[in-house]
């Protein structure tokens, strides 16, 4: 910014950064609250939480999670294992509950930010963009709802970020050292995450642009050091992890579904999105195309994803980090070249701030019940709606309230009071009351839904009443499931926690009709 | 890679997903006749893809 024309207009564009800097910062204080009221609540926040700290929880006692589903306790994840046994410390540490698993991506997405802005001052030696870089990570919708909580998506993200950053440190083909660490950081992705293979393409692209004889060769070595241990873990669960990891994660397309999504992450993200597209176009006809392009062209592909039953914003997570390198990437050649003429540096000097002001503005979302939060909402006339999100609807980004609480503690009473093991849509109400998880709806319902998956044994013990309690919440699992249950249980309370409503159901008197 | 080289490849793409979809749809005729969302989208980044492609078909020797 320096060498502008006038005073007057350095000043100004000064105060544009200070208000860039300041906006994003709000956001990363935004997140903040969102993580540190997520860790003070002590239940399944979104669907699956609780599922993915089962995962670390059975690493932690040495047992693997891929297993036969069809016997008790009907449990079976399907997720590859790296982010549940990084949690397993956690999980030593804090006992069987959820803050394990959300303090393990909360600062997985904290270093993502980080890697991000780092990067950028790196290329740019400018602070202010590196700010915006990683605020902008923090800022995005997506991240922000998915970031804290007990989940491996953005862990994956971290990981494929870490391996880009390392492959693209040189222009040409990436050195040995490089490499290994790129091969390495990829791999931990997708040991994280089977979403990770969009990346692994891209990379496996961008090195196939540079040499096409070596791109080959590191696709076989690549290929073999992930195959080997996959068909060990394969051979060690019986063939489970097969079934688990890639047959039950091939569901139903929704088209609908994946349109939504394009439209949703394009409104929300626009201007990082058209700078990102211009560095495309710009490397593809006037310059070398880099590995942030090429990232950038694939993780947006690979958003088609999210039309998947079970997938949503999540899978776009990916496109937005590299939609933000690649925007901060051609900012950073924009302002060179606006640096050769007076009216360029002017010009870039007010128009980039500006754009990025407007981006803070497309991604707007806050609570509006945080004491910190409180007077924000009262000045923009937001009072009396707990959450606003440019989003729109969405069951993600709220703060639980104490009343939450109250009716969690509520439905862990009647699991703890019911005789025998419980049968929870939900793994935390089971864990609080010292009780065995029971049953992982999703899974159940995607391999009943492939026909891989005799729910008969399960049926069994719901009609014969062995469960002392049944708390279901979506009624993910499967129809004759649904139906047994229906028969052989009574609802006897409603419980509304974190706005869904949880049905609590205790066995029928025999010869009760239902 | 050449961009040359970059652009046919890309040329092939837009034309396999191109032909993909006339083929589902030769397979589907009869039944119905109008082209599905899903395939009306991907016939649409076929198009980008090869619109994009165009320019690079130079030979002008620069690396991709």
């Amino acid at each position: 910014m320096t060498g502008l024309p006038s005073r007057l207009l350095q000043t100004v564009a000064h105060g544009l950064w200070a208000a860039v800097l300041l906006a994003y910062l709000a956001y990363a204080l935004i997140f903040g609250i969102y993580a540190a009221a997520l860790f003070h609540f002590s239940f399944d926040y979104d669907q699956g939480e609780g599922f993915e700290l089962l995962d670390a929880i059975y690493f932690a006692r040495g047992q693997w999670p891929y297993r036969d589903i069809e016997a008790y306790p009907f449990y079976a994840s399907n997720y590859p294992p790296l982010f549940h046994v990084l949690a397993v410390p956690l999980v030593w540490i804090f006992g069987p509950r959820l803050i394990a698993g959300r303090l393990l991506s909360t600062a997985a997405t904290l270093a993502l930010a980080l890697a991000v802005g780092l990067a950028v001052r790196q290329w740019t030696g400018r602070w202010a963009l590196a700010g915006w870089a990683g605020g902008m990570v923090l800022a995005s919708n997506y991240v922000y709802h998915i970031g804290p909580l007990s989940r491996s998506h953005v862990t994956m993200v971290l990981f494929e970020t870490l391996a880009v950053l390392a492959l693209a440190r040189s222009t040409g083909f990436p050195d040995r050292r490089a490499l290994i660490w790129g091969s390495l950081a990829l791999m931990a992705a997708g040991w994280t995450k089977q979403h990770a293979l969009i990346t692994v393409l891209a990379v496996l692209a961008y090195l196939f642009l540079r040499d096409p004889r070596r791109a080959m060769g590191w696709a076989l070595g690549f290929g073999a050091a992930n195959l080997v241990p996959f068909f060990l873990v394969n051979w060690a669960t019986q063939g489970y992890w097969w079934l688990h990891i890639i047959e039950a994660n091939i569901n139903e397309y929704d088209y609908r579904q994946a349109f939504f999504l394009y439209g949703q992450w394009f409104r929300l993200h626009a201007v990082v999105l058209i700078l990102a597209l211009l560095l495309v176009l710009y490397e593809l006809y006037f310059d070398r195309l880099s590995l942030f392009s090429v990232w950038a062209v694939f993780a947006a592909a690979g958003g088609a994803l999210a039309g998947k039953w079970g997938a949503g914003e999540s899978y776009f997570i990916t496109a937005v980090v590299a939609g933000i390198l690649a925007a901060a990437r051609f900012l950073s050649r924009l302002e060179g070249w606006a640096v050769r003429w007076p009216a360029g540096r002017a010009t870039t000097a007010l128009v980039v701030p500006l754009a990025l002001l407007l981006q803070a503005a497309l991604v707007f979302h806050m609570p509006t019940d945080h004491p910190l939060t409180r007077p924000v909402a009262r000045l923009l006339g937001l009072e009396g709606v707990r959450y606003v999100d440019r989003v729109g609807y969405t069951q993600l980004g709220h703060l639980p309230t104490a009343e939450d609480l109250r009716n969690g503690w509520k439905v862990v009473a009647y699991v703890r009071s019911a005789p025998g093991p419980a049968l929870t849509e939900e793994a935390s109400w089971a864990l609080w009351a010292d009780k065995e998880p029971v049953t992982h709806p999703t899974q159940l319902l995607n391999l009943y839904k492939s026909g891989k998956l005799n729910p008969e044994p399960l049926i069994q013990m719901i009609r014969e009443q062995q469960f002392g309690v049944v708390v279901l919440r979506a009624q993910f699992y499967p129809q004759p499931v649904l139906d047994a249950i229906g028969q052989a249980y009574r609802p006897i309370d409603d419980v509304p926690v974190n706005g869904f409503l949880y049905r609590i159901l205790v066995p029928r008197e025999r010869g009760a009709s239902p | 890679m050449s961009k040359r080289g970059l652009g046919i490849l890309i040329l092939l793409g837009a034309l396999a997903l191109a032909g993909s979809q006339a083929l589902i749809q030769a397979m589907r005729m009869g039944r119905s006749p109008e082209w599905g969302p899903l395939q009306q989208a991907a016939l649409a980044v076929a198009v980008i893809l090869a619109v994009l492609a165009i320019p690079l078909l130079a030979r002008d020797g620069r690396p991709a």
